[in-house]
């Protein structure tokens, strides 16, 4: 049987507010979805905000915390000043597409809007491909199309301002496709590696696999 | 007009704009060179003149002497100013200029081969009675057993470093004979990569050790200057981060000493221009010369801020030969600290960020000094080194210097992409390295409250004020029909 590939996120699809168009599909939308926006951190972790009120303040749940505020006009692109019910903060906004980058109270943060782009990181999940988290160029491969796996075998090695960096297996099986070669430079999200689909047939599941198709190359 | 009339930068980002300000101000017409990704760069605007130089990689067209050498002819450029990094300590490069009847804003090329060679300036130290750590050569492709009783005679753990190497690159530690056997191929082969030679030496590591080092400059007949000591531990992967001068808690017998040590191997080498003696200090007291470094520090500024001296200018001034101020007309006032800005991410393991800076705030304020090489609507991409800008703070003493960056950190809003910056706030706002508990040790020994997560309520309130900058969320929250609103999870 196949694994989930991702959890299913209960989000608005606030991002097709342009194709969305008219008040009645808005509405309905809304209703079937609620008002949730999902935000990945900076560190990856998948954050979800709840919008519970809207006036005469905003009211936003996170978790446990709820923050009730109001955003007052600064009349200056970027600068953001929120009312926290009498306590003023300060800070700077910048928006480019899905990612939201923020300066409040001494602090950086950036969160990106989630479920909306593609090529989510591989690990853990039975995706086939390996993305590249950064653009970089590629110093060395160690391993070929074909070649059987393990999870977190060395793949390839790659450089990104002059910093190397290993690119593991994130789970057994064998290598479909290398997408790049030595020398060859690559853009973020670009796929590094193809790895087959896990498929259901027992027979090909470790370890058992490992070992048969390691002697077959 | 000075004599040097026009100088040509052959760098970029933040130290390019730096020595360009200077020249500016004394009066020299500066000349930027720069690749085509780098054509909204800072250092592009602010030359007098600044030529595209051609060439695929963007690196490599910093590297391209030839091609900088005839842009300067072209330019009318009488001498070249290197800044750090790229050409600035390749020797061949020194020479090529002065064939073309150029000034070299630096040293001459003998003493950058001297120098640049680890293996040979390690040895040329010892004979001016320098103190270095015990070490040995090991020879490319040599078996392992070939330098095993070696590396047993001086101890475990042992440092691998490349002869032609330096700021940290291509450096290992190894803690016993197997990983000694893993780690020489490992290290010759990045020494080839990054430095075009493949020969490495494995020295004593120092443990818990203070990188501490010592500017000078010379005359070129033997005359030299010192301006002092900066404290450099705070490393990561080798890499420095922060810089203070003075280096705090050294006696003065201790610095003296370090400091006396600097002079005579610069004046026996009759080193001409700024360089900079590094030295590893171990807990001890006992101090070893790394190497030196003939060319202009990243942490220079923190120098001249507690001397009150522009070291560009001296750099330029000592290339039009002009005699070096005497020592006793300067004396270091103050304490000043510096961090370094990079575009990467502290949360993911320090990777290197790239993307468009859409919104740069600067710090300002008495005794702040922000040397940038980034503004507005520049892409950050993965082609350069990812610092991009130092924040130094002096002060009139160490903790008026620290407290003055911490609010300037907190000051500089870098938006677009990520950035080490409140990392580094929490650096110099520790309480270990407020009571300047330094070793190069110390990130690694602080790594878990150095990564501290914000409160939970900080955070929610991050991500509330991050949902209010999409304009379809701003439009949900303000604008969406009241028939809507009392749908679902609605609860108004």
């Amino acid at each position: 049987m196949r694994r989930r590939i991702r959890p299913r996120v209960s989000a608005i699809g606030v991002t097709d507010a342009r194709a969305r168009g008219s008040p009645r599909r808005q509405t309905a939308e809304l209703k079937e979805n609620g008002l949730k926006i999902v935000f990945d951190d900076s560190r990856g972790v998948r954050q979800q905000l709840d919008i519970v009120a809207r006036r005469p303040v905003q009211i936003f749940e996170v978790g446990e915390q709820r923050i009730g505020l109001r955003e007052l006009d600064t009349g200056e692109a970027g600068r953001v000043r929120l009312d926290l019910g009498g306590r003023i903060v300060e800070g700077w906004r910048w928006v480019a597409g899905n990612d939201v980058y923020l300066h409040l109270e001494g602090r950086h943060w950036h969160f990106r809007r989630a479920g909306v782009e593609a090529g989510e990181s591989a690990s853990g999940s039975a995706s086939a491909d390996i993305r590249a988290d950064m653009p970089g160029t590629v110093v060395a491969l160690h391993a070929e199309a074909g070649a059987e796996v393990a999870e977190g075998d060395r793949l390839l090695t790659i450089e990104s301002m002059k910093l190397q960096m290993m690119v593991t297996a994130p789970r057994a099986g064998r290598i479909s496709v290398i997408h790049v070669e030595v020398n060859s430079s690559f853009d973020r999200g670009a796929t590094l590696v193809s790895l087959e689909a896990e498929d259901t047939d027992p027979s090909r599941l470790r370890p058992d696999s490992e070992t048969g198709r390691a002697k077959a190359n | 007009m000075p004599e040097l009339h026009t100088i040509l930068v052959a760098n970029r980002g933040e130290i390019a704009c730096r020595i360009i300000r200077t020249g500016k101000r004394l009066g020299h017409r500066m000349v930027a060179v720069y690749h085509h990704e780098d054509r909204l760069a800072p250092h592009v605007a602010m030359a007098d003149q600044a030529i595209e130089l051609q060439g695929a990689v963007p690196t490599a067209a910093y590297l391209d002497a030839a091609q900088i050498i005839a842009v300067a002819q072209q330019t009318g450029a009488v001498a070249i100013h290197p800044g750090y990094g790229f050409l600035s300590e390749n020797a061949a490069f020194a020479r090529a200029v002065s064939d073309a009847g150029l000034v070299f804003i630096g040293p001459d090329a003998e003493s950058m081969r001297l120098m640049g060679d680890k293996l040979r300036s390690r040895e040329f130290a010892r004979a001016h009675g320098v103190p270095v750590a015990p070490s040995f050569e090991i020879e490319a492709g040599a078996p392992v057993q070939s330098f095993e009783a070696a590396a047993q005679a001086i101890g475990y753990p042992l440092l691998i470093k490349a002869s032609a190497g330096g700021g940290g690159k291509g450096m290992r530690v190894v803690h016993d004979a197997a990983e000694l056997g893993s780690a020489v191929p490992l290290a010759a082969g990045e020494a080839s990569r990054y430095f075009g030679d493949g020969r490495i030496y494995a020295e004593r590591l120092v443990p818990g050790p203070r990188h501490i080092e010592v500017q000078v400059l010379g005359d070129g007949q033997g005359g030299v200057l010192h301006l002092g000591e900066r404290e450099c531990s705070i490393q990561r992967r080798f890499q420095k981060i922060v810089e203070e001068a003075p280096s705090p808690g050294l006696s003065e017998a201790l610095r003296q000493s370090i400091i006396d040590s600097a002079v005579r191997l610069a004046s026996a080498a009759r080193y001409r221009n700024a360089g900079t003696v590094e030295f590893i200090l171990g807990s001890d007291g006992v101090f070893y010369f790394l190497e030196m470094n003939t060319r202009l520090q990243v942490e220079h500024p923190v120098t001249e801020c507690v001397w009150g001296v522009d070291l560009v200018a001296l750099q330029i001034a000592v290339a039009s030969g002009e005699a070096l101020p005497s020592q006793t007309s300067l004396a270091p006032q103050g304490h000043a600290i510096e961090v370094r800005i990079c575009a990467e991410e502290p949360e993911r393991d320090f990777r290197p960020a790239t993307g468009r800076i859409g919104l740069l705030r600067e710090p300002s304020g008495e005794g702040v000094r922000l040397d940038s090489g980034i503004r507005e609507g520049q892409s950050i991409t993965p082609a350069f080194d990812s610092m991009l800008a130092k924040l130094i703070a002096h002060g009139r003493d160490r903790e008026a210097a620290r407290v003055r960056l911490i609010h300037a950190l907190e000051q500089t809003a870098l938006l677009g992409v990520a950035s080490n910056i409140d990392y580094l706030g929490r650096v110099v706002a520790h309480p270990a390295f407020a009571a300047a508990g330094l070793h190069t040790g110390f990130v690694a020994e602080h790594a878990e409250t150095l990564l501290a997560e914000a409160p939970p309520q900080q955070a929610a309130l991050a991500l509330a004020a991050s949902a209010l900058g999409s304009r379809d969320i701003r439009i949900m929250v303000h604008e969406t029909p009241d028939t809507a609103a009392r749908i679902g999870h609605w609860r108004n």
